[in-house]
């Protein structure tokens, strides 16, 4: 069963320097048909103005993935971590039993395009910690590159997801076996990409249950770069 | 459980005494509250080094609603800081009044630094020497989620 999460029916959130769409609840947009999908709990599409960000704030218990299309970000916390993270990076911090971070746009011209994913985690009180890797474009292009997991090959989660990135030529196409019992999301970060024969363009997302395997292609004139969480 | 608030207030110039607040800050998240972090604006708006260009971005003055509205208050200072220091008269007048108003009933408050050996008036709970500023936020959020409850 695939169901599709439509760009246009994000909340929506102006503050002026940061222009944000939550595909689920998140702040002042509560829809209780949208609270999450398995262990994903946020997908927040941030837009933010130079100079812009969020000034230190607390988490605890969520694993926090951000992941940057344009521009650059500044992450700052309590534990002394001090980077900046651009495209093909990822970020993940592991809130656990507690964290103060801040993220500004490091830059004072250009804007910041970046998506930031929380994922419940499947124990509480973990020890907190922090995980940026960068890794080459080539890496996503035509295939599925390994972004966050609770094993070995990107950065580690505390919970059985497995978050890919992946960028598609028109008609380049990836696929992936999903397993009984494991569902997928996927997110159309940029452009657009056919997701098991549905179009979906930039923002669209897909929810995918008792599919078994997930079949992607670029579309449109430029192809699309899509998130894909194998959630259990 | 209850959810409660706790407003940790600094002032700092330097990055130093902030990074008490961070530490206190981390403790009430460990005590499982929501923080608000509010550093007291510059008397002087000198020329700024990088970390004080930072701080007065990043960070907002606190306001009679973010005192309002939270469940505990943690105020940190640097240990040569007196409370009759700029930064802190007024926002030390602001707490006397609310509490001359019945405003701060069933708050707690907790101070390190300069400033807590003189706020006696305002009954805060004031750590031992041996309990750092993680211990310390943690211990408030405890306290207030137990009056919450109560």
């Amino acid at each position: 069963m695939i169901t599709l999460r439509r760009s246009a029916e994000r909340g929506h959130s102006n503050r002026g320097w940061l222009d944000s769409y939550f595909t689920f609840s998140f702040a002042d947009y509560y829809d209780p048909r949208h609270m999450g999908f398995r262990a994903l709990r946020v997908i927040n599409d941030d837009r933010i103005e130079p100079g812009q960000g969020f000034g230190p704030h607390g988490h605890r218990d969520m694993e926090i993935i951000t992941y940057v299309l344009d521009g650059h970000l500044l992450h700052r916390d309590s534990m002394g971590e001090r980077h900046i993270l651009g495209p093909n990076e990822v970020q993940t911090m592991s809130a656990g039993t507690g964290i103060v971070h801040s993220e500004f746009n490091a830059s004072g011209t250009e804007q910041v395009h970046s998506i930031q994913i929380w994922i419940e985690p499947d124990k509480e009180d973990v020890k907190p910690s922090y995980q940026q890797i960068a890794f080459a474009p080539e890496e996503k292009q035509g295939r599925l590159r390994l972004l966050a997991a609770p094993d070995e090959g990107a950065t580690t989660i505390h919970q059985n997801t497995r978050l890919y990135v992946t960028e598609l030529q028109p008609r380049q196409s990836v696929s992936h076996t999903l397993p009984a019992g494991r569902h997928a999301w996927i997110q159309v970060v940029r452009g657009d990409i056919t997701v098991n024969g549905q179009e979906l363009n930039e923002g669209d997302a897909a929810a995918l249950t008792d599919e078994g395997s997930l079949s992607m292609t670029g579309a449109g004139e430029y192809g699309g770069e899509a998130l894909i969480f194998d959630l259990s | 459980m209850p959810q409660v608030v706790v407003l940790i207030t600094f002032s700092c110039q330097t990055g130093d005494t902030e990074k008490f607040a961070l530490s206190a800050a981390v403790g009430a998240i460990q005590g499982r509250a929501l923080i608000r972090l509010r550093r007291l604006p510059d008397v002087e708006a000198a020329e700024g080094t990088e970390t004080l260009l930072r701080m007065r971005k990043e960070y907002v003055p606190p306001t009679e609603a973010d005192v309002l509205g939270a469940d505990a208050v943690i105020l940190v200072s640097h240990e040569n800081t007196v409370p009759s220091t700029a930064p802190w008269l007024g926002f030390l007048s602001l707490l006397r009044k609310l509490r001359s108003e019945g405003k701060l009933t069933n708050k707690l408050g907790a101070a390190i630094g300069g400033i807590a050996p003189s706020l006696a008036d305002l009954e805060f709970f004031t750590p031992d020497s041996m309990m750092d500023s993680v211990a310390l936020g943690r211990t408030l959020a405890e306290r207030a989620r137990a009056v919450k409850s109560a």
